[in-house]
């Protein structure tokens, strides 16, 4: 069951702030999941979950750093906001170390609230679309030939036409062919682009021949 | 005698104002003053002597210092020896040896003594005595000594009757006689016991429930403002004792008199310069005469020794307890961020509803119920906190154990989450409730809860951190609360040392909770000790009395 949209996951032991929180981020325009627990919590999501986590730093059982753990495993895009007690430095300082996106007091304005979900509800988003696009422009990398593959990883390596078929004993013409399929699959005007391309799902370019 | 018809009638005169005087003298003895007993004596020894024809009459007494007897009073007719005042235990034996065991003791002539007499024999010439009859007396069968009459001159018999009035006579001298000695024993005994008082600055009251009188002695007019001389009553008493204390003094008085109890009274008395005084009253209720009579001394020196002490522990654990809830604002603050925190995020999400062409009401009032319910359980918090820090006073009364800890409890269990420390409970069920004060019973086990906690600290090695709060009777009337940790325990050779003021092993605090947390306990009548576990780590445990009318929780 996944919502439609970015879910703001809100985790806390105190049954009446967990309402009240819950109450006001729904009021504000955002979906709200309310857990009384950390264990709740990660009962509940996957890596293909969307949204953002809110956790008190302090609980009973599992502990909001025990959560951070357990989510940088199981969940490690998923962005974690913690509600601190004024004077506890040191948690708030290995929370950050450990990767959360901010730390606030419970009682902290509305608009630094909102604001914090906000920004950690579209740095989700960002990633997301960037998943999205490095899986999209893999699969188009996958849909080239054995042979264009070949051709694709000297291009990217600066070697000109002549290099490449002397390498793979095919004429240059082939090559110039070869090419030409490859830049109307993944839709490219210049090798720059291409190169680009290469580098954002994830390749290299160093080493190889 | 033999007797012609004219001699009878003189007889019958004579015996008529024998008895007369028999009468007038029994009369007389009774209601007589001790002081001059000695004079009346020697005066009737008299006038019996010559109303009998007879020449002596001598009063034998025990000494009382070594029990021998003594010659005390000798009348002899105008002419005549009396006998002289000297013991005369040795001087007659056997005759002694008669008259102690009760019976009369009787000759016409010495020549009728026996054998065993001998002594005696030998002694009597000297007394120029002729005949003799003694009398032992005997007063609640006690031999106090002895009276005789004796002839001098001639011997003569001693008929029935005559032995039968002289009876009286022995009788009569002998209860004026144990009277006086009473009187004289009650007056030497009470003064050593005034010169004993006077050394222990008590002073001596005596009060007479049929005349509602009260004596007093010398050290008790340097107790109370009485004027020398003046006639004491018990109102003379309560006009003295402060108004406040009037009602406690009349009470106590009542309850001696009517159930014989002894009566113990504490009370202040005013002083003309504007002093006062604490006194102590101890007495007992006593017959014959029906009295009230005991001793009061001055105890300010204690009470304001005792009230030093009280202000003393009060500073001090005063100081503690504001100190312990320094050690816990961060649970405290946690406490109130979460009923606060809630009330805000409640307040904005209402103002946002509000926005709304047609706000939610129903939602607007379960926030509104909502933000009332976090406004209480803060408030709650405050009260907590304003009653710890408050500087007061010991003041017990019945409080249910199993409430106790849990306010503990919920304002340390953040500091427990905080060192990754598991809180547990173990109280008995149906607990009878306890007498003492829940501000500094709750100190105690704050005190104890935070050493645990200290005890252990957050390394590897020690992944079991533990605190167990128990509870459960403990036989003869007492509950024993527990708290134990799974930490090193206390070293073996500091167990006996922890209660100790300063002693600690923490590298800072200044080692006054477990002190100050035994002064509590003790002013509650109760102990504290400390033990290391069988399992491992330290519990340490205190006792208290259940409350007098026991009510279960």
């Amino acid at each position: 069951m996944s919502p439609a949209g970015p879910v703001v996951h809100l985790v806390d032991d105190d049954e009446s702030f967990l309402k009240a929180a819950s109450r006001m981020l729904r009021a504000s325009g955002f979906t709200v999941a309310s857990f009384a627990s950390a264990e709740a919590l990660l009962a509940a999501v996957s890596p293909e979950t969307r949204g953002c986590v809110i956790a008190d730093l302090r609980m009973p059982g599992a502990s909001g750093l025990d959560l951070q753990d357990a989510l940088a495993k199981s969940c490690p895009r998923l962005p974690v906001i913690f509600f601190t007690s004024a004077g506890d430095i040191p948690s708030s300082v290995r929370a950050m170390r450990h990767g959360a996106e901010d730390f606030l007091e419970k009682r902290a304005p509305r608009e630094q609230l909102l604001e914090a979900v906000s920004r950690a509800l579209a740095r989700d988003a960002l990633e997301c679309a960037e998943r999205t696009h490095v899986q999209a422009l893999r699969a188009a990398f996958e849909a080239l030939s054995a042979r264009e593959r070949e051709v694709l990883e000297h291009v990217v390596r600066g070697r000109l036409n002549k290099q490449i078929a002397i390498d793979l004993e095919v004429s240059e013409r082939t090559v110039k062919h070869h090419r030409a399929r490859i830049a109307k699959k993944l839709r490219v005007r210049s090798v720059a682009e291409l190169t680009r391309l290469w580098l954002e799902a994830g390749n290299s370019v160093v080493g190889g021949r | 005698m033999t007797a012609a018809y004219g001699d009878l009638e003189d007889q019958l005169a004579e015996r008529m104002r024998f008895e007369s005087l028999l009468l007038e003298l029994s009369a007389h003895f009774v209601g007589l003053p001790s002081d001059s007993l000695d004079k009346e004596i020697e005066d009737a020894q008299r006038r019996i002597c010559l109303a009998l024809g007879l020449d002596r009459s001598t009063l034998f007494q025990v000494n009382e210092s070594d029990a021998g007897i003594v010659t005390t009073h000798s009348w002899a007719r105008h002419g005549l020896r009396p006998a002289p005042l000297v013991p005369v235990t040795n001087l007659f034996p056997w005759a002694v040896q008669r008259v102690r065991s009760g019976e009369i003791f009787q000759f016409t002539s010495i020549d009728d003594l026996p054998a065993e007499a001998a002594a005696d024999k030998l002694n009597l010439p000297d007394f120029d005595l002729k005949s003799n009859l003694t009398f032992p007396l005997m007063v609640g069968g006690r031999f106090i000594g002895a009276i005789a009459f004796d002839t001098l001159e001639v011997e003569r018999e001693w008929p029935e009757h005559l032995v039968g009035r002289l009876r009286l006579i022995a009788e009569m001298f002998g209860n004026a006689l144990a009277r006086r000695r009473t009187d004289q024993e009650l007056r030497m005994s009470e003064e050593r016991l005034e010169l004993a008082t006077e050394a222990a600055g008590a002073g001596l009251w005596s009060m007479d429930l049929d005349t509602g009188q009260v004596w007093v002695s010398a050290m008790t007019y340097k107790l109370f403002p009485f004027k020398p001389g003046e006639t004491l009553t018990f109102e003379s008493f309560l006009k003295v004792i402060r108004p406040e204390d009037r009602d406690e003094v009349r009470r106590a008085v009542q309850r001696a008199l009517e159930t014989d109890a002894p009566l113990m009274v504490e009370y202040r008395v005013d002083l003309p310069d504007g002093r006062s005084r604490w006194i102590s009253a101890r007495g007992h209720r006593r017959c014959k005469p029906d009295r009230l009579m005991g001793v009061s001394i001055d105890i300010s020196a204690r009470k304001h020794a005792e009230a030093e002490s009280r202000r003393h522990l009060q500073a001090l654990a005063h100081f503690n307890r504001v100190s312990t809830m320094g050690e816990l604002t961060t649970s405290l603050a946690h406490e109130l961020n979460q009923p606060l925190g809630a009330i805000l995020r409640n307040a904005e999400a209402a103002e946002l509803l509000l926005q709304s062409e047609v706000p939610d009401l129903d939602e607007l009032r379960a926030i509104v119920t909502d933000i009332r319910h976090d406004d209480e359980r803060a408030g709650n918090v405050i009260d907590r906190l304003r009653v710890l820090l408050k500087r007061q006073d010991i003041e017990m009364r019945p409080i249910g154990i199993a409430r106790l800890v849990e306010e503990v409890l919920s304002l340390v269990r953040s500091d427990a989450l905080d060192r990754q420390t598991r809180l547990e409970t173990d109280i008995a069920a149906d607990l009878p409730q306890v007498q003492g004060d829940p501000v500094h019973l709750q100190q105690v086990l704050i005190n104890l809860i935070m050493n645990a906690m200290d005890a252990m600290p957050q390394d590897a090695a020690n992944g079991d951190r533990r605190v167990v709060v128990s509870a459960r009777p403990a036989g003869d009337g007492l509950i024993e609360v527990a708290v134990s940790d799974t930490g090193p325990g206390i070293p073996p050779g500091s167990i006996n040392r922890v209660f100790e003021p300063f002693f600690t092993t923490k590298a800072s605090g200044m080692g006054m909770g477990l002190a100050i947390s035994r002064t509590i306990i003790e002013a509650h009548h109760g102990r504290i000790r400390a033990e290391n576990n069988a399992s491992g780590g330290a519990t340490f445990a205190f006792t208290l009395a259940a409350a007098a009318a026991g009510s279960a929780e």
